[in-house]
């Protein structure tokens, strides 16, 4: 095995083939749609050289797109620090060894699987503004005067596209939590056990330190996750009403496919594309320490 | 121990390039990325006779309770029957997302598409432009000439050459159901100030929206907006707009977005029109939820057949675009033929295509005529036995018709398109600019 290993060619020539296939269905097509991005370009037919024209159109004269990015980190946020801790807390509860452990597991996993169309037409049904299950639960709790229109009044759109966005992965980022959990050595509980800690002091100066990689990879997953989002926005309200709940990726598909300005589109994709490395090298950067830690231990 | 260094490399180099080969593939054809190599169907271009010929049609009639739908795969069969060695392959996909894979498939070489289904006008002519369809007036002979109705090909033209011949023309009509104007007690309105009446006395009723808009689907908010316009300014100038001869300007258009927003803040459209699209509002004018609906001709044929709907069909009245006082004409609509099939430039069987293009317009014409969704670019004999009254009567209202008015998202550019389509959603939420939204259109329109 070492001899394979310290082998460079062998080890690139395993390498090769996923290698090959990043490039062409990943690395290529950026590099494309950041080529496409200094043009002005219909889609079929001219492309005409702009230089820099559209990202300064993006930054300056465009009317919803500093909107859509602050929307965009609203759902950063809420993913963030309501579905990860939601996440995290499930997994403790779960690895500590419940009743009907596998079934919860599976439970809290079913949104994942499922559709983003079926769950934004699910949750279209429940915010809807006169047979909606929301309004109803309201209206029988306190009468008519907290009903709204949840997707249709621009003060609340966003926020309520946000709730099926957090609630859909929880499962997912629960599912790594636990997995991480369980697999830490019950020698360090026992051990602090023995020194009298108690349960909380564990989970914090035990569990959540020797989580520090699991805890970097689901943060870059629902961060970058969150800023990419697209369908289940697009499903519940289109971006609109009226551009209220509009995110980066849904200003783009209507620019790449309504508008046919395939390079303002671009841009904007080339954006989102980089906005995420920069957030995931951040992160990475946080982190740092803490999995240095985590890895000695 | 070398065999099986030879071996493992051997493996790996195999596996690699099957990879390789399927993963490009399915790059393919499932998103046209430009670096993915379109591998296609496009590869003998020989027309022998006796060979088989695949013809991949694609169209957006996609919802099985479709009319359009049952009458084309009839109208497919029968073309097969006559044409044993011609195959054709039809794939559908409805309204929003088939215009975004059209536009998807010709940023790439379409190689999948033989003959489409599209709108003309505006929307053809980004296509024509790019050289990506395929001009038809070598294959229509004097005889399928004959039979155009004159004075529909107007959007089918372009730079002197005819990409597609018409299929049905569509009437914006305005539909309203008399028994609930009777319960209300009122009367349907002619005019922008009976309308103004009407919606109040049925804003009474309980449960009831006067007037199902259905603006989460700009193009539903749009009809509403473009009638009045209609109204205000006249069929001849807003065509001269649509054309870019005359710029974006007229008192009328203001006036119009004014009066669309005072039917909203008075409650017309109900307290959130902008949380029901096209299929929630038509939905709810046939289960008797709202008096009115402003919709295209073929939703005419939905009211009689959609399974989903309670109210009694003879119950509903087609009439005109309420007039605005003083202005307009009466003899001005909106509607034409805008929509039809046209053939991919790049086809492999040019002459096969555009034999089946003409066949499926000229059908779907005929069909949508006799089954009263649509008015028929074609002459002939037409059973008209199964035509359904409230299309009789939008037919005696077109027959009084004379300047016809496009959708404007089909007569303009994409660009300007879906912008006009976005501003006009404003005029459904509170808050509305009517500034704004006179002066983006003038950005966007004028030029």
């Amino acid at each position: 095995m070492d001899r394979i290993l310290s082998n460079k060619w062998y080890v690139a020539i395993f390498v090769l083939p996923a290698l090959l296939i990043f490039l062409a269905f990943v690395i290529i097509p950026i590099i494309t749609t950041g080529v496409y991005s200094l043009y002005d370009y219909s889609g079929i037919g001219e492309k005409t050289f702009l230089g820099f024209t559209n990202y300064i159109e993006l930054f300056t004269e465009d009317r919803y797109f500093p909107d859509s990015v602050k929307n965009s980190f609203i759902l950063v946020a809420a993913s963030l620090f309501i579905q990860l801790p939601i996440s995290f807390t499930l997994a403790l509860i779960l690895s500590r060894g419940v009743r009907g452990e596998k079934f919860f597991r599976t439970i809290y996993f079913v949104p994942v699987v499922i559709s983003s169309m079926v769950i934004g037409q699910l949750w279209m049904r429940i915010f809807k503004s006169d047979y909606g299950l929301l309004n109803i639960l309201i209206r029988t709790i306190s009468g008519s005067d907290f009903e709204y229109a949840w997707l249709a009044q621009p003060k609340t759109a966003f926020y309520a596209t946000v709730v099926p966005a957090v609630w859909q992965f929880i499962g997912y980022h629960m599912l790594i939590f636990y997995a991480g959990i369980k697999s830490i050595p019950t020698d360090y509980y026992e051990a602090a056990q023995i020194d009298g800690a108690s349960k909380f002091k564990t989970t914090i100066k035990i569990t959540i330190p020797l989580l520090s990689p699991v805890i970097k990879t689901c943060t870059i997953f629902a961060l970058t996750g969150a800023l990419r989002s697209f369908d289940l926005i697009y499903v519940m309200t289109g971006g609109g009403p009226n551009h209220a709940s509009e995110v980066p990726s849904t200003l783009m598909y209507t620019n790449l496919f309504r508008k046919g300005l395939y390079g303002y589109g671009s841009a904007q994709a080339f954006f989102i594309v980089i906005e995420c490395l920069l957030f995931s090298l951040i992160i990475a950067r946080i982190f740092r320490r803490s999995e240095e830690n985590a890895s000695i231990l | 121990m070398k065999l099986k260094k030879i071996m493992t490399l051997l493996l790996v180099l195999v596996m690699m390039v099957s990879v390789i080969g399927c993963g490009n593939n399915d790059a393919g054809s499932s998103n046209n990325t430009d670096t993915s190599d379109n591998a296609s169907s496009n590869g003998d271009a020989t027309t022998s006779e006796g060979e088989e010929i695949v013809l991949n049609v694609w169209h957006q009639w996609s919802n099985d309770t479709n009319e359009l739908k049952r009458l084309y795969d009839e109208a497919v069969a029968e073309y097969e029957a006559d044409h044993p060695n011609v195959v054709i392959n039809t794939e559908t996909l409805d309204t929003e997302a088939y215009k975004t894979k059209i536009a998807a498939e010709f940023a790439g070489s379409a190689s999948g598409i033989d003959v489409f289904y599209y709108w003309g006008a505006g929307m053809a002519r980004k296509l024509v432009n790019a050289d990506a369809l395929l001009p038809l007036d070598d294959y229509l002979t004097d005889e399928v000439n004959e039979r155009i109705l004159p004075g529909s090909t107007g959007a089918f033209e372009y730079n002197g050459q005819t990409y597609s011949v018409p299929m049905f023309s569509w009437y914006m009509t305005l539909f309203a159901n008399k028994a609930l104007f009777d319960q209300a007690g009122t009367e349907i309105p002619t005019t922008y100030e009976e309308l103004v009446t009407a919606s109040e006395k049925l804003a009474a009723l309980d449960g009831v929206t006067p007037f199902a808009a259905g603006a989460k689907d700009g193009w539903n908010a749009a009809f509403i907006y473009q009638a009045l316009a209609l109204r205000e300014v006249g069929g001849e100038d807003v065509n001269a707009m649509l054309r870019g001869d005359v710029p974006f300007s007229e008192a009328g258009y203001r006036q119009a977005a004014e009066k669309v927003s005072a039917l909203y803040e008075m409650g017309t459209f109900g307290r959130n029109p902008l949380e029901s699209g096209n299929d929630d509002a038509n939905s709810a004018f046939i289960t008797g939820k709202a008096a009115m609906r402003l919709m295209g001709s073929w939703f005419a044929n939905q009211v009689y057949t959609d399974t989903t709907a309670t109210i009694d069909p003879d119950q509903v009245v087609a009439v005109n675009i309420p007039m605005v006082e003083g202005k307009g004409n009466a003899s001005d609509y909106a509607g034409g033929f805008i929509e039809s099939f046209w053939v991919n430039k790049g086809t492999s069987y040019p002459a096969e295509a555009a034999e089946f293009a003409i066949y499926i317009n000229e059908k779907m014409g005929q069909a949508a005529y006799e089954t009263g969704t649509g008015f028929s670019g074609w002459t002939g004999d037409f059973d008209e036995s199964a035509l359904n009254p409230l299309f009789i009567q939008i037919k005696e209202l077109l027959s009084e018709g004379e300047t016809g008015v496009l959708a404007w998202d089909t007569s303009l550019d994409s660009e300007p398109a879906t912008i006009h389509n976005e501003l006009v959603q404003t005029l459904f939420a509170d808050g509305f600019d009517i500034d704004a939204f006179i002066e983006e259109h003038e950005s966007a329109i004028n030029q």
